[in-house]
Order: C-alpha cells, then structure tokens, then sequence
C-alpha cells in the first residue's frame, strides 16, 4: 500500500469511517503502523470528521430555530386569511381551555355556596330583625338556658372549692399543730407530775382524794395506782369523765418493782371534772382455755 | 512488491535480527518505530484510552520476548506480528469481560470520569466545529460545500456522490485534498496557540 493509493481511494477517510472492507483495513494498518505521515494524517483525519458532525448538528439546530422564526415571520408578512385563520386556531385552542376551566370552577362554586346556604338557613331564620327589636327563636332561648345553668354550676364549683381550700388550709394547720406538738412530746421534759392514786371505797359517792391542778404548759401527767392484788399476769385500765365517758382504754398493763401500775396522761386530753379509773388483772388462762379477769379497784381523780 | 513495502520489510527484518540479538538500542528503536501506530489502532479499536494503552504496552512485551528468544519466522511482516498480537489481546480481552460479565455502568463511569479530561475534550470539540465553519464558510462553490457534507456527514460513497453532483473522480480528490489541507493549517495553528497557552 503506498501513499499514491492511499490518497485516491481516500483510504485513510475510509478507515475512519470503518468502510474499508477487512482485507483492506488490515493491510492499512499494517501500513500504517510504521508510516508517520499516515498517522498524521489519520490524527487529523478524525478532527476533521468530529469537526463535520459537531458542526452539522450546530447547523441543524440553528436551522430549527431559524425555520420556526421563518415561519411566524412568514405568517406575519401573509396578513392573509390563511395566517389569520392559523393564528385564530393556534391563539382559541387555549382560551378555548381556559374558558371551560372557568366555567367548571365557576360551577362548583355555585354548588359550595348552595350547600353552605342548606346548612346555615335554620339558623338565619332564628333571628330575624323586627325593626330594633330581636325576635328570639326557641334555639336562642335554650342556648341561653344552658349558658345560665353552666354559669350556675360554675358558681356552685366555685364556692365548693373555696370550702374544700378552706377546709384543707385548717387541716393543715392541725397537722402542724399536732406535728409541733408531737415534737414537742418527744423532746426530754423536766417537771414531770407524778400522783399516786390509792383506790377509792366508793368513788362514785364520795368526792375524790386526789386533786390535780392542770399546768399551765403541757406535760404528761404520770398516774401511779397503787395496787394491792397478786396473782395476776396483767391488768387493764378505763378512765372515764365525770360523764361516764371513756377517756382511755389499755390492757397488758404491769405492775413496776413498786407495785404500782403506771398510766401515763397528757395534760391537754384534761379538763376539769371528776375522773375515775377502773382496774382489773388479769389472772392466768383457766383448764378451758379462757382468761380470769378480776376487778381490782377504783381510783379517782379530781381535776381543777 | 512496491518500493515502500520493499523498504519496509528490510528494516522490520534488520529489526527482528537486531533485537534478537541483544543489540544495544534495538529494542527502543523498534518501539520508536511502530508505539504510536500501535496505540492509534487499539485506540480506535476498543475506543479506551486506557485499556489500549494497557494492551500497548502488553503487546509489545510479548513481541519483544519473542523477538528476543525465536525471533520471527518472517520478520519482514513485523507489523503484521505487532498488529495481530495486538488484535488478539484486544479480542482475548473482550472475550475475558463477556465471560465476567462485569461491565461498569455507563452512566457511573462517566460521573467518575475526570472532569478536567471532560473539559479538555470539549474545548478539543468546539474547535473542530469551528475550523469545519471556517473551511465551509471559504468554499466558493456550493457544490464543493455539498460534496463535504455528503462525504463526511451523510458517509455517501464517493461514486454516489460524483454522480449526483456531476463530479470527476479527480475533482472529488482534488477538493478533499484541499479541504484536509486547510484543515491542517488551521488546526496546525490552533495546537500551537495550545502549546503556547500551556507554556506561559
């Protein structure tokens, strides 16, 4: 293969083109592979085929463009029947459109403000003007009914929570009360009224033995009874008032190294009055299981 | 047997020899000689800049091992040698992936691709449609303008197109040849103003 050929048949065009048949292209390249000009001349060769492509596609886009604006000038310069009927059919099918869209919203507007109108008639039609004067309608009046009672019922909710605050304040107080108080009762004291009580023969007809003056400040109060009974593994205790009131119950009582049972009594559980306090032991359980309980006696007290 | 082809087989003969014996700067040589034609076929062929100039360089691996242990039975056709070698790891690869089936997706691999290539490209193809303007645009014959778009855009046959046109097979030469010379100068000027921007 020489260059004579090569330039003729346009081989190197060929090739790129891949139109060279395979005996052909494959004595070219055998060709070319040491021939420098013919790979210049491919190098350049496939520029100049790139270059043709790209710019035909430029032309060809330029070209759409340019026969769009060719064609509404054309239109323009006609000022004929056909231009003007063209432009009609090309400017009415979009008004066209439009023109049913409005009409579809126009209608469904209607058929909206027609269902609201369904719902808010009866209520329109409950206050109807007479002049200045307001024709109250049976709708009105139990709208008012039912604010009144909810102003009655809030009311009512009010004053009982004004009570139950009321009363939750006080009882709060107390619990300070008794929790000052308890606190008080469990610090150590000094003073501590001691009164031995001896029973009474009869305490319910005689005036009591036993005197006790209440103390100014609050302190517990230590009844020692004095008991002359043996044999017995425990006693219980009931004061009373003067009115036959139980004041205090207790049970498993014991008797000290002094043989005496000691009841201790605040003084603020007090007043003045007459007290008694009834004892009884309690003896060892029986052959059958029961308890024996003996009155031991009655000491008095009075309170001044 | 031409004169070029004559010449052609001595040296690719006094090649293979040189090379098989060892001869100092044989081996450069031959790759001097035939890398660039190598490289432009397995370009054109895989249309890989990457994987052709992997196979290049395989190729010419294998050809000199060749050359250095048996040498060629013919080695006048050395580029018949370089160009079926070539071929065949073009070929032995092609058949590789098929097997793999592991093509990257298109769409990723130009995603990945370096965009300063990308831009170099696209400089590259804006000028090649501007010299083509320019040769058209100093053609003073419609039919000449014809006669190009025909053959490189439409890849008519140049018969077809001679007959169309009412052309002689010379005058369709004789314009080619001057629309490929004009394209060289242009583009000869254009690598240099390419050469010269790179350099400052």
């Amino acid at each position: 293969m020489n260059h004579q050929v090569i330039e003729e048949q346009q081989i190197i065009d060929r090739y790129l083109m891949g139109k060279l048949p395979e005996e052909e292209e494959a004595r070219f390249e055998e060709h070319y592979l040491h021939c420098l000009d013919c790979q210049e001349a491919l190098r350049l060769g496939q520029h100049m085929q790139r270059g043709f492509k790209v710019a035909a596609t430029q032309e060809l886009e330029a070209a759409k463009t340019l026969r769009q604006a060719a064609f509404m000038a054309w239109l323009w310069r006609r000022q004929g029947a056909l231009g003007a009927v063209l432009m009609l059919v090309l400017m009415a099918v979009p008004t066209t459109l439009m023109w049913r869209r409005a009409n579809d919203l126009e209608r469904r507007l209607q058929l909206s403000e027609a269902s609201v109108e369904s719902i808010d008639a009866p209520r329109r039609n409950a206050l109807t003007e007479a002049g200045d004067e307001v024709v109250v309608g049976p709708e009105q009046d139990a709208t008012e009914d039912v604010s009144d009672s909810t102003a009655d019922l809030t009311a009512q909710l009010t004053s009982q929570r004004a009570a139950y605050e009321q009363r939750l304040q006080e009882a709060q107080q107390r619990n300070r009360d008794l929790d000052q108080a308890l606190s008080a009762a469990r610090q150590p004291s000094g003073n501590t009224r001691l009164i031995y009580l001896g029973t009474e023969r009869s305490a319910v007809s005689q005036a009591p033995s036993h005197r006790l003056s209440l103390p100014d400040a609050p302190t517990w109060i230590v009844l020692a009874l004095e008991v002359d009974a043996g044999g017995f593994e425990s006693f219980r205790g009931v004061l009373y008032d003067a009115d036959d009131e139980v004041i205090w119950r207790g049970d498993s009582l014991q008797l000290d190294i002094q043989d005496t049972v000691n009841v201790s009594v605040h003084s603020s559980s007090l007043k003045t009055g007459d007290y008694r306090l009834e004892l009884a032991g309690v003896a060892a359980s029986d052959a059958e299981g029961g308890a024996r309980v003996e009155a031991v006696g009655t000491f008095a007290l009075r309170v001044d | 047997m031409k004169d070029e082809e004559v010449s052609e087989a001595t040296v690719a003969s006094q090649l293979v020899e040189r090379v098989h014996r060892g001869e100092s700067g044989a081996e450069e040589e031959l790759f001097s000689r035939y890398g660039n034609g190598v490289l432009f076929m397995l370009q054109r062929a895989c249309g890989d800049p990457a994987l052709a100039e992997d196979l290049h360089q395989e190729t010419f691996r294998i050809v000199l091992t060749r050359l250095r242990s048996r040498g060629l039975e013919e080695p006048g056709g050395l580029s018949g040698y370089l160009r079926g070698t070539a071929r065949n790891l073009l070929i032995a690869d092609r058949r590789k992936k098929a097997r793999r089936k592991t093509e990257a997706d298109h769409d990723t691999v130009v995603a990945a691709a370096d965009t300063r290539h990308g831009q170099a490209q696209k400089v590259l193809r804006r000028e090649e449609a501007s010299i083509v303007h320019k040769l058209i645009a100093e053609m003073s014959a419609e039919r000449d303008r014809q006669l190009l778009y025909r053959f490189y855009i439409a890849e008519d046959d140049k018969d077809e197109i001679c007959l169309d046109l009412g052309l002689s097979s010379l005058h369709f030469n004789r314009v080619l040849f001057r629309a490929r010379q004009r394209f060289k100068d242009l583009w000869t000027r254009f690598e240099r103003q390419q050469k010269l921007l790179r350099s400052s």
